[in-house]
């Protein structure tokens, strides 16, 4: 049986602001659903309640029907659910494998220990996402591409299931996209998670993702196949101005 | 090193001997820092009793400061959280072992755990509420701890008011060399612990990065709240024996500037590393206790003064800056 995220109903107010206003979403194991929607829509908010990063006002976000939004935000990365920075986080003083190894480390469900096949699974990161040359480096001295990367690996090293993507593609030459997006169909077919990617970048979005999920102003405003999304006049009518040129196929 | 090698050779043929092979290769597997604390450690134990009582009563003073060292070490050093307040685990042991005796008649040594527990407890109560602050809020938080517990000792009929709580407890050097000796060893222990394998990797991304950490799985808020339990414990320990030592506790036991000379040891020292905490104990203890001596009202000055010119031009302390500087010395600097 194939895993199975889902968030239903999900509110979430920061005082007066209502960043995310009744969003439900659910998606398969080894499926990708893209996540768009103008600035400040709340597409940040909503992969922090569904990491566990935040709790939501009202709503329940769930993984194989169990409820994990009150989990602390340690607790879903180990059951399966693992989220990248729009912002890279690395630890700076630590090396690309050092960085890998402490989520391979802590991410699982049961915390590996040392020995085990803990070097040889980072070694395999390392590869997949392209950083194997980058291994010694502190990751202080990484390109902001190779940071992204990494954000990538350390999420993958978790062994989660479900991998929420925040912006991956933002900021990167036309090359570096087209790059990137290799790199994580490869890995997607090989590692086979379920992923939410959240994109400004619109072709990534339109190759990468089955279903695209629509926000503005922390509402859904409509949700489907790309070719449908963008055919929408809501959609078209949100993305008016600079960004309507990206969203024409 | 060249110089030493001859002596660490004999002594370690001596150990050849002394200790079983497999618990040798055990020793070896070590490494040189923490060899050369266990040295340290073992020569303290061992030549303390045949020293000149002056100098035995000066080691005491430096094995609860380094105690003070590595506890503040466990927390600020471990994680980055300023523990500016940290020397109100320090009165609190001190009153803790100064009620013990004299209202329940215990045993110093009882009055030293009751201290630790007291201070382990303290630091659960604090941290739970000023750990999820970050940076400088966290250190502003805590600082005001020691600030009211000065002023509730102080009016406090049962803690002598503002007179403190003077002991007669005859003169137990010895008793007090071997306590704080015991307490100085097992926080060493802890210390290389911690910095180690699985736990060591997890601190260190924790203090790189809190939110990363708590993102790839870390249990950040368990692992500092742990730390911060710990060092309070040992603080509080030492806290206990000095009270012991000094036959007294009084309300200056939460001076602001006891925490100030913490951090100065760990700063000076290196912070987060195990070498650090000893050398910046000797480094800070030292002209601290010349100081006393012919101008008091220096010392504060002359601790500001270090500390900002080692963060100015040294920021990883005297460890820290040998480990970047000469790679090749790191097994020698932890
Ligand atoms: N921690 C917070 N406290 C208060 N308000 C917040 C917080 N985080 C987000 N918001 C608000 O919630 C709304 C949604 O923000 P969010 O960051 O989720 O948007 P986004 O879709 O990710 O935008 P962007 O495309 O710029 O990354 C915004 O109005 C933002 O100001
Ligand atoms: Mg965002």
């Amino acid at each position: 049986m194939t895993a199975r995220l889902a968030a239903k109903g999900i509110v979430k107010r920061f005082g007066g602001v209502t960043a995310l206003d009744d969003v439900s979403l659910a998606l398969d194991q080894g499926t990708v659903l893209g996540l768009i929607g103008p600035n400040g829509s709340g597409k940040t908010t909503l992969l922090n309640v569904l990491s566990g990063t935040m709790r939501p006002t009202s709503g329940g976000v769930f993984l194989d029907g169990q409820r994990i939004d009150r989990l602390p935000g340690y607790r879903v990365v180990r059951a399966g659910v693992a989220k990248t920075h729009q912002i890279p986080k690395p630890f700076p003083g630590l090396t690309v494998r050092e960085n890998v190894l402490v989520a391979a480390t802590f991410g699982g469900r049961a915390p590996m220990r040392e020995g085990a096949d803990l070097p040889e699974q980072v070694e395999r990161i390392l590869r997949l996402v392209e950083l194997e040359p980058r291994a010694h480096a502190f990751a202080s001295a990484l390109t902001v591409q190779e940071k992204k990367r990494l954000e990538f690996g350390r999420a993958l090293a978790t062994g989660a299931r479900f991998l929420l993507l925040d912006e991956t593609f933002a900021g990167l030459s036309p090359d570096e996209v087209r790059n990137s997006v290799e790199v994580f169909q490869r890995v997607q077919a090989e590692v086979g998670f379920g992923a939410v990617v959240v994109e400004h970048v619109m072709r990534a979005v339109l190759s990468l993702a089955q279903r695209v999920l629509v926000l503005e102003e922390g509402r859904a405003i409509a949700e489907g196949t790309p070719q449908e999304v963008v055919r929408d006049p809501g959609v078209i009518e949100a993305y008016l101005g600079s960004e309507a040129t990206n969203v024409a196929p | 090193m060249t110089i030493l090698r001859p002596t660490f050779l004999r002594l370690r043929a001596m150990s050849l001997r002394i200790l079983p092979g497999h618990a040798w290769g055990k020793v070896r597997a070590l490494g040189p820092t923490a060899q050369g604390l266990g040295l340290v450690l073992a020569v303290l134990a061992v030549v303390g009793p045949v020293l000149p009582v002056a100098i035995f009563v000066l080691l005491i003073l430096f094995m609860i400061y380094a105690t003070w060292a590595y506890s503040i070490n466990l927390i600020t050093g471990m994680t980055g959280y300023v523990s500016f307040g940290h020397v109100v685990f320090v009165g609190t042991g001190g009153y803790a072992l100064g009620y013990g005796v004299k209202v329940w008649n215990i045993a110093p040594f009882a009055g030293v755990a009751l201290g630790g527990v007291l201070g382990a407890v303290l630091a659960l109560v604090i941290g739970v509420v000023t750990l999820r602050l970050r940076g400088a809020y966290f250190a502003i938080a805590t600082l005001v701890t020691p600030l009211a517990a000065f002023y509730i000792v102080s009016g406090t009929p049962a803690l002598g008011d503002g007179s403190g709580l003077p002991m007669n407890l005859g003169f137990q050097i010895g008793s007090q060399y071997y306590t704080i000796w015991a307490l100085l060893a097992a926080e060493v222990a802890l210390t290389w612990w911690v910095t180690r394998g699985r736990l060591g990797l997890g601190i260190r991304a924790l203090r790189e990065d809190e939110d990363a950490a708590r993102a790839v799985g870390i249990s950040v808020s368990r692992v500092k709240l742990i730390l911060y339990i710990l060092s309070g414990g040992f603080a509080g320990a030492a806290g206990a024996v000095f009270a012991w030592y000094v036959s007294g506790v009084f309300p200056d036991s939460f001076n602001l500037l006891f925490s100030l000379t913490m951090l100065a040891m760990i700063i000076i020292g290196g912070m987060g590393t195990v070498l650090g905490p000893m050398l910046g104990a000797v480094i800070v203890l030292i002209p601290h206790q010349i100081l006393i001596r012919i101008l008091p009202q220096g010392e504060p000055i002359a601790i500001g003064v270090s500390v900002i010119l080692i963060a100015l031009f040294l920021p990883g302390g005297i460890v820290g800056t040998i480990r970047q500087y000469v790679p090749d010395a790191r097994r020698y600097f932890e």
